[in-house]
């Protein structure tokens, strides 16, 4: 599922996520390198220094929520889970979208899906 | 029922529609920016980000700033080779540009009242 990926993984992520990510092919890498970047809580020491780096600052580096590889396994595949909904910003971030959109999709239960997928499906 | 198919095709935009294999940790940022369209939430998020980086900037800054400070300080008593070097460039002593880490302008970008 995660052939040819390079992913880094918090401290805040639970450690069966990250035997997923390496059971279906994924490497893991240091964070300046990873092609993915995964957290499950912004205000960890860890991925609080992504959102300091030069590289955030630049726009080069965003940090996704682990939640979107759990979405991966339910549904077996990668391509019907839009990973644009999945990402994890800053705390102060996090806080000022919540008065303006409410919760983050990794917050709840509800399950989107990728434009491909509604049109199979429908 | 159905939860997505309910909901209005317009609002999505390219950051709600492409999966892993499309996009990852660093490209996601050009991929938000060269979409012509945004749905309100990757909208809002590239502003609240956009406002984030910026007070990141001026931090630094003022950081930078703290620090030479305080090397200045420390090199007049310690480190007498390096304090002479250290003298030559802090020849302008930055002792009265503070950086205002309150983002000022933020009210008027939100609601930009004309
Ligand atoms: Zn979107």
């Amino acid at each position: 599922m995660f052939k040819g990926k390079t992913a880094w993984f918090s401290d805040s992520v639970g450690k069966g996520v990250t035997n997923f990510w390496v059971s279906e092919g994924g490497a893991l890498s240091s964070w300046k390198t990873a092609g993915y970047l995964f957290s499950a809580d912004a205000s960890s020491e860890d991925t609080e220094r992504i959102y300091e780096s030069e590289d955030y600052v630049k726009n080069k580096a965003r940090v996704f929520h682990s939640n979107f590889l759990s979405a991966c396994k339910s549904r077996q595949s990668v391509t019907s889970v839009p990973i644009g909904h999945y990402v994890l910003p800053p705390d102060s971030v996090q806080n000022e979208m919540r008065t303006l959109i409410g919760r983050f999709i990794w917050e709840t239960d509800e399950q989107v899906m990728c434009e491909d997928q509604i049109y199979t499906e429908v | 029922k159905p939860p997505s198919a309910s909901k209005p095709r317009d609002l999505r935009c390219a950051g709600c529609v492409k999966h892993m294999n499309e996009m990852d940790s660093r490209s996601f940022g050009t991929v938000l920016r060269s979409c012509r369209f945004q749905c309100d939430f990757h909208l809002v998020l590239r502003e609240a980000e956009d406002r984030f980086r910026r007070s990141q900037q001026l931090k630094r800054t003022s950081h930078t700033q703290t620090h030479t400070h305080d090397k200045h300080r420390k090199s007049t008593s310690e480190d007498t080779e390096r304090s002479q070097r250290e003298k030559h460039r802090l020849s302008h002593q930055p002792s009265d540009r503070c950086v205002s880490l309150t983002p000022l302008r933020r009210q008027r970008e939100i609601y930009s009242v004309r």
